[in-house]
């Protein structure tokens, strides 16, 4: 019997353990010991708030404060894994770096001062209603436009699905146009490329789908640092004997764990990728069938169309504008409007009052087709000829890689692609943020459907984005140029009315030829019975758009102080947005600014002791700008959901409330709103008639009235006349009978049921996770899915079976939902006059697209050219050795003093900034730092800013590891510690040694590690079809030691400039 | 006394589980850890979970420069450390085409967590005065922080240098393998989380034969640098409870190459102590009788 | 404390994990854990086989060491807000 003694040394004598060493020296709190998880009062099922991995949580509760976060063991994605920053997740949610308080800064203060949450909301409230009226703008050069251009809105992709619909919802009912989130700045790129060139502008596929993929190349992502627990897939995948490519100028913790790191030079994928294409194309080694089959491979091209040849430029570019009139681009008798990216392009150049094409009347023509590809105007025989010139001698010049290397790589491409093996992209922002980074996108989706990668098991391209809900801000979106559901936000065009807007942007075949349905249900939920057929569903309500809106239009619009009133929705464009300075220049310039976050970052405090209080050009008793800080709820406090980058739209429950002053959006929003209306009641103005005839009836629930966020997804999920929720945005109808908010997310509540909180374990079903949550569209896992059948319904191999047609019981069937229409054949041919889905044949796996193919040629949507095209970044230390256009002749920049450019590579000055600077993350923070340098246990992990360079670098310029050294822009200057470090390795480009430097772009002058921020040296230089800034590439000086303090920091910035002779005209040349 | 080789309690303790040495009846299959640096991509989320359900403070903002370690080493406050090795040679059949202008033979770079070896013949076990650290069911070793006096003899004798005593309350802390955790069948912190499963919990029988496969086949793989450390009953400590694969030798992440339990030579020393305090005595009375004045 | 051998017995005679560990006097988890040698909320992926060589649970097991979990997926107030906006906003006619 076991001793039971109090008495250690009794336990000792009488029991088992003579020595004392274990079971007789076990303390009484020993033998008490219990976790708190298993006393907690319950378990709450909720999704980390970090990054769009979107690992699911357990929250433990006791006596209703939150004690644990840990992951959740039954989820299909994330298994119950989660990475430093959500295991950090507690200490961000409950630690002390939370504010609690609202915080005023009067015009002129120079100290924040407390206020109570009523008062500043309704000084806010006095704030909007004022602004509006004063700066309401009905029409522009005699069209209509209705809309507010002196408020703007940033944010949120931190923020839930809920709050971002309702964020959209109430600024467009007060006609503000100007609303952008972090999906602008990360992935807007990605929309344009993978939009066009299939239909949808998401990732095509799950990590999870990894495990399945014979090759794996990950390229402009540090996935292991980003996505962490996505990299399990990864690494699933090597298990199985995958092999593993990662191709980044920086060596990372991602390239520790592949097979073969290929560095290149930051801004030269599209050269890279080009060259991969060319070897497909030259050596016959495309998947022909599918090509064939499912690509617009045999599509033929207007005769107008001019190619780019050794200028770089293609038919209709005019240098005035910097821009094209792609009507040349389009096929031989036939007009495509695309599925994303621009898609008001010819109205938006002004061409007359109706666009080309909007006349329905006017046939929009079939392509016509040559399936031999011998025809010389067909997509075929264009792309053969433009990449023609990517050989691998160039690709070695341009990029840097060996021809040896560049030839393995064409190797295991080429091996693991076909029927029996298949290649997964995975990329990140490393290809979008460069200002022809809807190209790169473009170029990667090219080499996918030659390869036949598309629409497969282990195939794909897996785009990982950044924030928590980021791929939902960008499908609800907190964005100017679309509504929910990628319809286009309309364009300002004389007499348009809703039939004239559907015929100019709507494909009138595949799916986006029910636009009509999605845009009246969409009109529905927000205008309710205030929407009827009698006054074209309120379309006339609508705010329209004369030009770019992006953030970056923004700014300069604030720098010229145009916009008097901004809201920051949990993102901080002080640190992550580019050319920092920009950022706080148009915040001074306001009249007033709502900041809500967690914490008082840059964006809130620039007043206060931002760059320009420290360095004396600007003083806090000068300073204008009203400043309301509102602190934020977490998501442990909110109902709602977050969509990941695989398009899963997970519910988090509420676990406990907030303290203090800490609200969630939806509340904010929802009594804004409500306040705003109090205020306007009664109103007949015209002007007002959106904002009041809005449906804004939220439940509210507790002592704070919080409204109920299950209601909001109801409303974007959808419902008909009888209130029954809808199970499928095919179920939309045209005439007013339905209400969705979002078409893509109809479905998300069908039957009553929340979908996006089903949490079947892993173990119970397939590797898809179907039952897990919801995603979008109807819950299909792997878009395009059709395409891993041939045309005929049968699986490419059976190696790679994801769907099939079973032919005895007439559908569609297999591992995944399939993502065509359930019943439809594969011998099904469209008639001629076929419009809409009809208009799809039984073997179009790509139903989104007007041609149902997949575009290797785009027509429309991109509106730098319809092939990707090697250029040179904005700042570049290289001669574009491909063209004689040395950067992309239709990039967009802004003149301004503070906004300069680099001088071409062969200018005098040129040699002022001889190196690369790349930015990356580091695993340990988050984008721009707001919710990582005040967490503890994250900041100490990577407690300070730093640089990483060569051994070479470092001996050039005299650079010491552990030291500092101060890096230099036209833009700015900033110090950083040194890392030298083997994994930065000189690069031979053009016969001769160009050096990167690696950037962190975490830091900020705020919270417990601080340090200068990347974006001080980045300047706003912009993909024309995104709007997405580079900040992945720029040229840059580097000197040992620190920068200089107070007015020597900007004095040795204008040295610089001078030194390189850089004037107002640098660097903008088509 | 201690578990030493030349012992007669060693003969029966080796081999022995330590738990039911220890004195449990019925104690349930010895857990313990095998970290797989191999697989680990060097994210710290080790290091966090462990923080996080410890509730272990902070413990410097300081900027290291050891490649991506700003933690610098186990102790008090870190539970968890990982290790970053950059070497100019190659690991198996990586191609990194780092070595386009400098002399080297490739590039690697070595990523590991450290933890408490929690040691079959455990020399800060041995030592403690105050019966606070322990042997649980598990098999683990745990200081119980209610006894702690901070005394600080573990501190030295851990072959491994895993302790040193708290400044804020003067305590040595250190991994407990999530002791309460265990208790009622949870995974430790660090395991959870691991993104890519590097550190594998369960029982050490079938840790260690797992991990011998994992070996073969990272040597079939043309992996050969791979090996186990830790892992082997017969070596200084008795085999670790927490034991690792290693792509390089020990001292290369900071761990000693042959570790044994400080107190293994004790009952030696103690043997020559008698013989010696024998031979005192009996020179002392030698001369007692030999000196008495006639 | 139990073995494995006695908890496999426990098993053996049809009790489950909750009612075997109460037998014991131990957690059911850690009864899981003693038999499966895998903890009942683990990040690890054990083949499906495997599973069931070892006696795990042919789903979740994490309920045996979790508190009672909170995730409804209905709420009928909601509903009936939603019959509410659609006989207001979509029954008067389109």
């Amino acid at each position: 019997m076991a001793p039971s003694s109090r008495w250690a040394l009794l336990r000792q004598l009488q029991g088992g353990d003579h020595l004392g060493r274990g079971a007789a020296v076990k303390s009484a709190r020993s033998k008490q010991l219990r976790p708190r998880t298993a006393d907690a009062d319950m378990v709450v099922k909720s999704v980390c708030p970090y990054c769009a991995v979107g690992c699911a949580q357990n929250v433990y509760v006791k006596d209703e404060r939150v004690v644990q976060i840990e992951g959740d063991p039954d989820a299909p994605h994330s298994r119950g894994r989660l990475c430093p920053k959500g295991s950090a997740t507690l200490q961000l949610t409950t630690g002390d770096a939370r504010e609690q308080h609202v915080l005023y800064r009067r015009p002129y203060g120079t100290e924040w001062e407390r206020m109570d949450l009523e008062t500043a909301m309704d000084m806010v409230v006095d704030r909007v209603v004022r602004t509006r009226r004063e700066g309401f703008e009905w029409e522009h050069e005699g069209k209509r436009t209705r809309r507010c251009n002196a408020i703007a809105a940033l944010g949120g992709a931190t923020l839930d699905n809920e709050e971002n619909y309702l964020i959209k919802k109430l600024f467009t009912g007060l006609g503000i146009t100007q609303i952008e989130n972090q999906a602008r700045v990360c992935h807007s790129s990605t929309v344009v490329g993978l939009g066009t060139s299939f239909g949808r502008g998401a990732s095509s596929t799950l990590p999870g789908d990894l495990q399945h993929s014979d090759l794996i190349v990950l390229e402009g992502s540090n996935m292991a640092e980003a996505h962490p627990v996505a990299f399990q897939w990864v690494m699933e995948a090597k298990a199985r004997g995958a092999t593993v490519v990662h191709v980044d100028p920086h060596y990372s913790r991602t390239s520790a764990l592949a097979d073969l790191f290929v560095p290149l030079r930051a801004g030269t994928d599209i050269a890279f990728l080009g060259g991969i294409i060319n070897h497909v194309l030259q050596t016959g080694s495309d998947f022909r069938e599918y090509v064939l089959a499912y690509t617009n491979a045999p599509t033929i091209i207007r005769e107008e169309f001019g190619e780019a040849g050794a200028d770089g430029l293609f038919s209709g570019y005019d240098p005035e504008k910097m821009s094209y009139d792609p009507t040349s681009w389009q096929y031989e008798d036939a007009f495509m409007a695309a599925a994303s990216g621009q898609r008001d392009q010819l109205s938006a150049m002004g061409a007359g009052g109706r666009g080309a094409g909007q006349d329905r009347d006017e046939a929009r023509g079939r392509p016509k087709l040559d399936p031999t590809l011998e025809h010389p105007r067909c997509v075929w025989q264009i792309l053969k000829r433009h990449y023609a010139s990517y050989t691998p001698e160039m690709v070695e010049r341009v990029c840097g890689i060996p021809q040896s290397t560049f030839a393995e790589v064409c190797r295991l491409f080429v091996e693991n692609s076909g029927r029996e093996r298949t290649t997964a992209f995975v990329h990140g922002v490393g290809w979008t943020q460069h200002t022809t980074g809807s190209q790169y996108i473009r170029a990667a989706s090219i080499l996918q459907l030659l390869l036949g990668n598309m629409g497969r098991p282990g195939g794909g391209v897996m785009a990982m984005r950044g924030h928590a809900s980021i791929q939902g801000s960008s499908d609800i979106p907190t964005l100017f140029d679309t509504l929910p559901g990628y319809i286009p936000t309309p364009h300002a065009h004389q007499h348009e009315d809703l039939d004239a807007f559907i015929a100019a942007d709507a494909p009138d075949k595949g799916f986006w030829g029910n636009m009509r349905a999605y845009t009246v249900s969409l009109l529905k939920a927000w205008w309710g019975e205030a929407a009827t057929a009698e006054n074209d569903f309120a379309f006339d309500y609508l705010p329209r758009l004369v030009r770019s809106q992006s953030t970056y239009d923004t700014v300069m619009e604030q720098v010229k102080g145009l916009v008097k009133g901004y809201f920051l929705f949990g993102q901080n464009p002080a640190v992550g947005s580019a050319n920092a300075r920009m950022q706080r220049l148009g915040m001074s310039k306001l009249d007033w600014l709502v900041v809500r976050d967690f914490s008082l970052i840059e964006s809130a405090t620039w007043w206060k002791d931002g760059p320009e209080i420290e360095s004396g050009e600007w003083r806090t008793e000068e300073l204008a700008t009203e400043v309301f800080f509102f602190p934020a709820a977490a998501h442990i406090e909110k109902n709602g959901t977050f969509t990941n980058t695989q398009r899963m739209v997970q519910w988090h429950h509420k676990a406990q409330d907030s303290r203090g002053d800490q609200r969630s959006e939806l509340w904010f929003m929802y009594h804004l709103g409500r306040k705003i209306r109090e205020r306007l009641a009664g109103s007949t103005d015209a002007m007002d008639r959106p904002v009041l005839d809005l449906t804004w009836d939220y439940p509210v629930e507790g002592p704070i009235d919080e409204p109920d966020a299950h209601a909001v997804l109801a409303e974007i999920s959808g419902w008909n006349a009888d209130g029954e929720m809808l199970s499928t945005y095919t179920e939309l109808k045209s005439d007013g009978s339905t209400s969705c908010g979002c078409w893509v997310y109809c479905g998300a509540y069908a039957d009553g049921v929340n979908q996006t909180a089903r949490r079947t374990p892993a173990r119970e079903q397939n590797w898809l996770g179907s039952e897990w949550a919801w995603a979008w569209p109807a819950n299909r896992r792997i878009l395009y899915n059709r395409a891993s059948a041939d045309p005929e319904g049968r699986p490419w191999s059976e190696r790679k079976a994801l769907v099939w047609w079973d032919a005895e019981n007439g559908k569609w069937t297999g591992h995944d939902v399939p993502d065509f229409e359930a019943d439809k054949p594969p011998s099904y041919r469209p008639p001629e006059d076929a419009t809409g889905p009809d208009a799809i044949a039984g073997d179009d796996p790509f139903i989104m697209q007007a041609d149902g193919r997949g575009w290797l040629y785009a027509p429309a949507g991109v509106a730098d050219g319809p092939l990707p095209t090697h250029y040179e970044p904005q700042d570049s230390p290289v001669v574009n050795r491909l063209y004689e256009h040395q950067r992309n002749p239709a990039r967009q920049l802004f003149e301004h003093p503070d906004n300069r450019f680099h001088p071409d590579p062969q200018a005098p000055g040129a040699d002022v900034f001889p190196f690369i600077v790349t930015t990356y993350r580091l695993t340990e923070h988050f984008t721009a730092g707001g919710m990582s340098r005040w967490t503890p246990y994250l900041a100490e992990l990577q407690p300070e800013f730093f640089c990483e360079v060569s051994p070479e670098l470092a001996a050039e310029r005299g650079l010491e590891h552990g030291g500092w050294a101060t890096m230099a822009t036209a833009r700015g200057v900033i110090e950083a510690r040194v890392m030298v470090t083997d994994r930065m390795t000189p690069l031979r480009i053009d016969g001769r040694v160009v050096h990167q430097i690696g950037v962190p772009y975490h830091w900020g002058a705020n919270g417990l590690t601080t340090g200068d921020s990347m974006n001080e040296l980045s300047a706003m230089a912009l993909d024309p079809s995104s709007h997405i800034q580079e900040v992945k590439t720029l040229s840059v000086d580097i000197q040992p030691g620190r920068r200089p303090r107070g007015a020597g920091r900007q004095a040795l910035v204008r040295e610089y400039q001078q030194r390189a002779g850089i004037t107002a005209t640098t660097g903008t040349t088509p | 006394m201690s578990t030493t080789d030349s012992g007669p309690l060693n003969v029966l303790l080796r081999g022995g589980d330590p738990a039911t040495l220890d004195g449990y009846e019925d104690a349930p299959p010895r857990m313990g850890f095998f970290t797989d640096t191999s697989v680990c991509i060097g994210c710290k989320a080790c290091e966090v979970a462990c923080k996080e359900w410890n509730q272990i403070p902070e413990d410097g903002l300081e900027w290291l420069g050891r490649s991506h370690d700003n933690t610098g080493g186990l102790g008090a406050d870190s539970w968890r450390h990982v290790a970053f090795v950059e070497q100019r040679v190659p690991v198996g059949e990586q191609d990194t085409n780092l070595e386009v202008s400098r002399d080297a033979e490739g590039f690697r770079w070595l990523m590991a967590s450290d933890v408490c070896k929690h040691c079959t013949h455990a020399a800060c076990l041995d030592v403690c005065p105050t019966g606070s650290i322990f042997r649980t069911e598990f098999g683990t070793v745990v200081v119980q922080e209610d006894i702690c006096n901070g005394c600080g003899y573990c501190v030295p004798a851990c072959p491994y240098g895993v302790l040193n005593r708290s400044e804020a309350d003067g305590a040595v802390h250190k991994c407990t393998l999530c002791y309460d955790r265990l208790g009622v069948g949870q995974e430790p912190a660090c395991a959870k989380a691991c993104p890519t499963d590097s550190i594998q919990f369960g029982p050490l029988e079938e840790l260690r034969e797992r991990a011998a496969g994992r070996v073969e086949l990272l040597h079939e793989a043309g992996v050969p640098e791979a090996r186990l450390y830790g892992h082997d009953p017969d070596d200084g400590v008795g085999g670790d409870g927490a034991f690792f694969l290693l792509l390089d030798e020990p001292e290369v992440y900071g761990l000693p190459p042959d570790p044994v339990v400080t107190t293994r030579d004790l009952p030696a020393m103690w043997r020559r102590v008698a013989v010696a305090s024998g031979a005192l005595l009996a020179g002392a009375v030698a001369c007692a009788a030999v000196g008495r004045p006639s | 404390m139990a073995t494995r051998a006695q908890v496999n017995a426990l098993l053996d005679q049809g009790h489950s994990y909750e009612t075997a560990g109460r037998t014991l006097g131990i957690p059911p988890g850690q009864a899981f854990m003693i038999v499966t040698g895998l903890p009942a909320d683990g990040s690890d992926a054990p083949a499906p086989e495997d599973l069931a060589s070892r006696r795990a649970l042919p789903g979740s097991s994490q309920h045996l060491v979790n508190p009672p979990a909170m995730n409804p997926t209905r709420k009928a107030s909601v509903m009936a807000w939603v019959q509410g906006r659609a006989a207001r906003d979509l029954k008067g006619g389109s």
